[in-house]
């Protein structure tokens, strides 16, 4: 490394959710020695005794924000850091909780689940459920230096016709892979699961579309299922739009 | 009256003391952890969401919920999976254990028993002991990402059977990892065994799966060390939940008894089915075969560490013979299953309820963590504040808390 580039102060926060993002991220600790090299962490509770609030370049938080207590942090966070970036699906689509915004008030007797971009300004966003470290840690590292994070706006089909794998929806089965945000290297397709969109929709992703042709084989009640599992995944996409 | 944010564990928590004339008369543990109510959203999603839902419980632990998961759900629609199945899925539970033994031991223990104050600084000063850690962490992911597609939430594994297999040359390459890990496993144990850890002696009563034949932790029945023999789908009769009102997660008795769930509960009642090579190590390092000491959970865990990676092995070598792809099971029937599956922590319970057209109509889960919050409160209560001064007081406290591997975010789900 060069020793004349300054360290970062580089904060890991953790709001409600599995933290398999954190872990993820620490994963392989040998990539993760890079980002040492570029940051200091000053705050990742889960794996350091002594944590201070700020301030901050770079934050990034997973998780979605359920209590005051969470709420405040966030607010305060937000005011210590110059960059902040939102992790995995639960901090951008509000994850396996956000179920709950589409149950009747009355049956869970709690508030709607919030995600982080609803509470405060955020700069960016690393999607997955969990995050991909590799990606994460090649993000970190254009940060340092000023750049921007550009997510890839190619689908999953594309890593997953690279990999050689047999097409899902060609066989009647439920498969989000073609509207959905690649960059995964179409993991979860490669291991024989179905691509369920934790990563979110692509720009262009044509939702009416991939209604239609799953219609022909399945009903419309699992479709909207498989659409909610890691959060809002529709509604994240129409805000996009709506934001542009 | 102190209350403590605790660093390095899983999931948010604080804990409190409550002083009377210089006894601890009232410790308590409180999540900080907000609800997700993970058994609400599984109402009116199909069977097969359950496993990928439910891993989503925790990051550490995701295979353990994924498995509990899924054979709960094939307890309900009537499906018997294949010796196949059940193989790959220990090799799962093999890997689960160690990846979050060693993570726990080497990342969030080792720490504090050595006085630095993170994994980090562990890294930069103690570079071998680091790189232990690693190669038993690599090891654990490499087993789970073969066999299961990812180490943090898996995707291969599903109700019925499994969505992909390993090949015979990936799993050659892990038992060549294999063997080189059981080295590390060693001086894991060897360290872990040397340390002076705090004396306390608690009377506790302890749980965990059985069989009576193997150190089971995919089947068997749940047997406590005060003769409570049951099966998973009687749990609602042995394990009572209650909720506190000062802390979001539940907390479990075993019919109104603090209990103790866990590697050393395992270690306590199963100890004498452990693989013969973890045997003759623990007589090598004269290890007694009970522990009555709750900080020894921390020697349980790296004496598990050893015996699962020698487990492991063994059904390699099995599987590498005649695995084959196979087909997933379907559906026999449509009503209620539980499960049960040893978890890092201690033992897990999943139920679901599944209508005719195959949709949750109610789950339950039930985490170690909850099992074991009045333990530690309990053992918190034995600790004597006179023998230290407030801050070393506090690192105590911690130090107990950790020794019993505790994950918030499992318990609050």
């Amino acid at each position: 490394m060069n020793q004349q580039l300054a360290k970062k102060r580089l904060g890991i926060f953790s709001l409600t959710c599995c933290e398999g993002c954190q872990f993820a991220l620490l994963k392989d600790y040998i990539s993760f020695q890079k980002v040492l090299e570029y940051y200091d962490i000053i705050n990742f509770r889960l794996a350091q005794e002594t944590n201070l609030p700020g301030p901050f370049d770079v934050v990034l938080i997973e998780g979605t924000p359920e209590s005051d207590r969470e709420i405040k942090l966030l607010k305060e966070i937000r005011k210590e850091s110059a960059v902040v970036v939102a992790i995995g699906s639960c901090a951008i689509l509000g994850g396996i909780q956000s179920e709950r915004n589409r149950l009747p008030q009355k049956y869970i007797g709690s508030e709607k689940v919030k995600t982080i971009k609803n509470v405060i300004k955020v700069d960016y966003e690393i999607p997955g459920c969990p995050i991909d470290n590799t990606e994460t840690i090649g993000y970190l590292l254009n940060l340092y230096f000023g750049k921007n994070i550009e997510l890839p706006d190619y689908s999953v089909c594309f890593e997953c016709r690279q990999n050689e794998n047999n097409c899902l929806i060609k066989t009647k089965k439920l498969c989000l892979g073609p509207i959905t945000r690649g960059g995964c290297n179409s993991v979860c397709i490669n291991g024989g699961e179905a691509c369920l969109g934790c990563r979110g929709a692509t720009n262009q992703a044509n939702f009416d579309k991939l209604r239609e042709t799953l219609k022909s084989f399945t009903d419309s009640e699992e479709i909207e299922n498989i659409l909610t599992i890691y959060g809002e995944y529709e509604k994240d996409s129409k805000d996009r739009h709506d934001r542009k | 009256m102190t209350e403590n944010e605790i660093p390095q564990i899983e999931g948010h928590a604080a804990f409190y003391t409550h002083l009377k004339s210089g006894r601890i008369d009232q410790a308590k543990i409180i999540g900080l952890d907000g609800e997700r109510f993970v058994e609400k959203i599984l109402f009116g999603r199909k069977y097969w969401e359950a496993p990928i839902i439910t891993s989503r419980i925790c990051g550490i632990c995701p295979v353990i919920h994924n498995i509990t998961s899924s054979k709960a759900v094939e307890s309900a629609l009537g499906i018997e999976v294949s010796k196949q199945t059940t193989k790959l899925r220990t090799l799962m539970l093999c890997g689960q254990m160690i990846q979050s033994h060693s993570l726990h031991l080497y990342l969030l223990v080792l720490p504090q028993l050595m006085g630095v104050s993170s994994s980090f600084e562990l890294q930069a000063n103690h570079p071998d002991l680091f790189k232990n850690a690693i190669t038993l962490k690599n090891y654990a992911d490499s087993l789970i990402e073969t066999i299961a597609g990812r180490a943090v939430h898996p995707v291969s594994n599903t109700v019925g059977g499994f969505k992909s297999f390993p090949s015979i040359k990936e799993l050659d390459n892990l038992i060549l990892k294999a063997e080189s890990a059981l080295l590390i496993a060693e001086d894991t144990l060897r360290l872990f065994a040397d340390y002076k850890y705090p004396l306390m002696t608690s009377k506790m009563i302890y749980s965990a799966l059985s069989d009576k034949k193997y150190y089971t932790i995919y089947d068997g029945d749940i047997r406590s060390s005060d003769n409570h023999v049951f099966d998973a789908k009687d749990y609602k009769k042995y394990i009572i939940e209650e909720l506190m009102p000062y802390n979001k997660a539940k907390y479990a008795s075993l019919k109104g008894e603090i209990f103790m769930v866990g590697a050393m509960a395992r270690y306590n009642l199963n100890g004498k089915y452990l693989t013969p090579k973890t045997q003759t190590l623990l007589q090598d390092l004269q290890i007694e075969n009970e522990f009555k000491n709750p900080f020894y959970n921390i020697i349980a865990q790296a004496i598990e560490n050893f015996h699962f990676l020698d487990h492991s092995i063994e059904l390699l070598k099995q599987l590498i013979k005649n695995i084959k792809p196979e087909e997933i099971i379907q559906p026999k029937s449509f009503g209620e299953g539980a499960s049960a599956c040893e978890a890092p922590r201690g033992t897990l319970f999943h139920y679901y309820k599944i209508d005719k057209k195959g949709y949750i109509e109610k789950a339950d889960i039930i985490t170690p963590t909850v099992q074991n919050l009045s333990a530690m409160e309990n053992d918190m209560k034995l600790i004597n504040p006179k023998d230290f001064e407030k801050d070393e007081l506090n690192m105590f406290i911690e130090l107990l808390i950790k020794s019993y591997d505790p994950c918030i975010t499992c318990a609050t789900h």
